[in-house]
């Protein structure tokens, strides 16, 4: 039974090619081509698709609109999503609406073919060049438990220019502000990154946060 | 040498402290000094006028009174009647109190009689001499008690002898010394009453304007431009008065035509960058779009359309690695033009996926913090768009000169403002002498966050590293002339 296969996409040539490529495979047929994201909508309508590749960035509706629209017509359709984007946060939404294989425009052949049987059987598919990056998202920043130290190891003055500096306030505005010398400030500034072993300001912020002393209103 | 140094040194600082002095105090000062002359020259005067005056008045009246106490004298001194000589003397001394003393003498100059206590004074012996004239001499001489009129007179024409009438000018010293009371008196109180008219006045038409004006001149120097000062007169200080108040004119008219200005070079400025920003966005989606799609479509031809004997496997491989690597490029200038994770996700995932991708291929260590309260939603796109380029520009910057191992992104979003903070451990840089190029993309920054009503402060100090501070108020400011009018660092 052969794997009906609706492509939408809005350059004409990359289509072409595409179902050249497609063709080439005994059991997939091409059933259709669109270049909008309404043709699409009808076009899923009218037809009946097993599975459709979408590229998320064509002229009118935005991709995931599009497939939004496609899986509350029809839910059981299989999308792959075809993108030159390689941004993991393209990839989160599209899956959480419900499409089930990613891949980019210049992947390899074998790799499209790939994702439309895997979506085709109802599993979920990743281009390989983005796997790295899914699973370090996914993995998230590292831990930062007992490595920075508590608050309470500071001085009260130290206490001052951290947090001063969490809010973003330069060594001279700190200095001007508590009446001291630039010279102090940056004492003060690197006795606290020594005691709570802090590499950057950026860590000094993620501190600040954690111990109360920078309040986001 | 320098006792001499250290007096004029002395000197020339007391001179400066009196001229310091105010010009009411100086004003007060001359106009006591006139009435002090005045007075002085007034007392002088009248004073020597009355006494020349007093004194003719009473060398009159003693020759007259010589004169007929010499006639009363004729019979008792033809006939030797002492006693009534003696008589009249003392009458006569006693109705005028003034009178020093009577001398009768004979035709030969012995004396007959005298009003004196003890002898006639020697001194006074030596002084007579005979009357030359047939009248009466008059004569004015010297005592321990002030001076003395004596008229002599003869008595019977000389035939009977002379008088010598003498006559203290006590009352004369006493009424010349009343005159310079009063007029002492009199010339004080005017003066008082004088310097207080003239206090009032001076503070009326001369030291009030003065202040007036000196007050406008204040309000001016602290920015008030339309401060003026009351011109009430066309005096010297009503001419300054007025010429102060064409200057102020001339520098409001100044000011606001720089305020216009700066106005429009302001948005000139949004213009061009909004321009820019357009422009980059059409680019990279023509990139994308276009020279993107058409590769990829390549990539697929070559690995599919084109038979296997016109092409050999090898030669598929390279051309299709080749296309891969150009799709990348291209992929990645757009990405740098304008990413589009920007417009469709936000700041905050934009400048992560940035700082993720510049730290990979730099090598660099870049921490990233986007700190907000979570009930605040995404910025406005006028706002994520300069604080991405400044981003841009700042890591691109730490990349190629800092020379630095670590650098940090920190964003704060608040509910009035949003922060960035940007630091590296770099070498550090001297803000105020930033070569050209440096220069410009520092300046760059300035202005990106000034448009959108914010302030970007740059820290550097050479050999610790380098620290950028973008501030943006939220809640629609308008581009500041003053912020971005500020000098530069």
């Amino acid at each position: 039974m052969p794997v009906r296969i609706l492509i939408a996409d809005d350059h004409a040539v990359f289509r072409s090619g595409l179902k050249a490529l497609l063709e080439k495979e005994a059991d997939f047929q091409v059933v259709g081509e669109t270049g909008t994201g309404v043709d699409t909508i009808q076009a899923v309508d009218k037809l009946t698709v097993d599975v459709l590749i979408l590229d998320i960035n064509m002229p009118g509706l935005p991709g995931p609109r599009v497939a939004e629209a496609v899986l509350e017509k029809k839910p059981k359709l299989a999308i792959v999503v075809l993108t030159m984007h390689d941004d993991e946060y393209y990839l989160q939404e599209l899956f959480r609406i419900g499409a089930r294989a990613f891949v980019l425009k210049k992947a390899t052949a074998t790799d499209v073919v790939q994702a439309i049987r895997a979506a085709y059987r109802g599993e979920q598919f990743i281009d390989s060049s983005l796997t790295s990056r899914v699973i370090s998202s996914y993995v998230g920043r590292p831990s930062k438990e007992s490595k920075t130290g508590r608050l309470e190891i500071l001085t009260p003055r130290e206490r001052e220019v951290c947090s001063l500096l969490a809010y973003g306030y330069t060594n001279a505005e700190i200095a001007q502000r508590l009446f001291i010398s630039e010279r102090t400030v940056e004492t003060h500034r690197n006795n606290i990154m020594t005691k709570l072993n802090l590499k950057s300001r950026v860590e000094l912020v993620r501190f600040a946060i954690d111990n109360g002393l920078l309040k986001l209103t | 040498m320098s006792r001499a140094h250290a007096c004029f040194r002395f000197l020339s600082r007391l001179s400066w402290w009196l001229l310091s002095v105010p010009v009411f105090i100086k004003v007060l000062g001359i106009s006591l000094v006139v009435a002090l002359l005045f007075g002085a020259i007034t007392l002088f005067h009248t004073g020597s006028t009355l006494s020349r005056s007093l004194y003719g008045f009473l060398e009159q009246r003693t020759r007259a009174d010589a004169y007929w106490l010499a006639a009363s004298l004729e019979r008792p001194m033809s006939q030797g009647d002492q006693l009534t000589i003696r008589e009249k003397l003392a009458r006569a001394v006693e109705n005028a109190p003034d009178v020093r003393y009577i001398i009768v003498r004979e035709p030969g100059g012995r004396i007959a009689a005298h009003t004196f206590k003890s002898g006639v004074p020697p001194d006074l012996e030596r002084l007579w001499s005979p009357p030359a004239t047939g009248g009466c001499d008059v004569l004015t001489l010297g005592s321990r008690e002030g001076l003395i009129v004596e008229a002599r007179c003869p008595i019977l024409g000389g035939s009977a002898g002379s008088l010598q009438l003498g006559v203290s000018d006590r009352q004369i010293t006493a009424e010349v010394r009343a005159l310079n009371r009063s007029v002492l008196w009199t010339l004080g109180f005017s003066m008082v009453l004088g310097t207080a008219l003239g206090l009032l006045l001076t503070h009326l038409f001369m030291t009030r304007p003065i202040y007036r004006l000196a007050r406008a001149a204040n309000r001016v120097r602290q920015g008030d431009f339309d401060a003026r000062a009351t011109v009430v007169s066309a005096d010297e200080i009503g001419r300054l008065a007025a010429a102060f108040n064409e200057m102020a004119e001339s520098l409001r008219r100044y000011r606001s035509e720089v305020e216009e200005k700066e106005k429009a070079r302001l948005s000139l400025l949004d213009m061009i960058v909004q321009a820019q920003e357009e422009e980059r966005k059409s680019i990279a989606r023509e990139l994308h779009d276009q020279v993107g799609q058409s590769l990829a479509a390549l990539l697929l031809a070559i690995q599919s359309g084109i038979p296997q004997d016109q092409l050999p496997a090898q030669v598929r491989e390279d051309l299709a690695a080749k296309l891969r690597e150009l799709s990348d490029e291209v992929h990645r200038l757009a990405w740098g033009m304008r990413p589009a994770i920007l417009d469709d996700y936000g700041l905050d995932s934009a400048l992560s996926r940035y700082v993720a991708e510049m730290a990979s291929r730099s090598g660099l260590t870049i921490d990233y913090q986007f700190s907000g309260a979570p009930d605040l939603g995404r910025l406005p796109s006028r706002i994520e768009v300069p604080l991405y380029r400044i981003v841009q520009e700042a890591i691109t910057n730490i990349v190629s000169h800092a020379n630095a191992t670590r650098a940090g992104v920190v964003v704060l979003r608040q509910q009035r403002t949003v922060t960035l903070v940007v630091e590296d451990n770099g070498q550090g840089f001297d803000v105020a002498s930033a070569p050209g190029s440096r220069c410009l993309g520092l300046t760059g920054m300035k202005e990106r966050a000034a448009l959108v009503g914010g302030e970007c402060l740059i820290e550097s100090k050479p050999g610790a590293g380098t620290t950028i501070r973008v501030t943006i108020p939220l809640g629609g400011a308008e581009p500041s002339p003053a912020a971005a009018a500020q000098p530069r660092v």
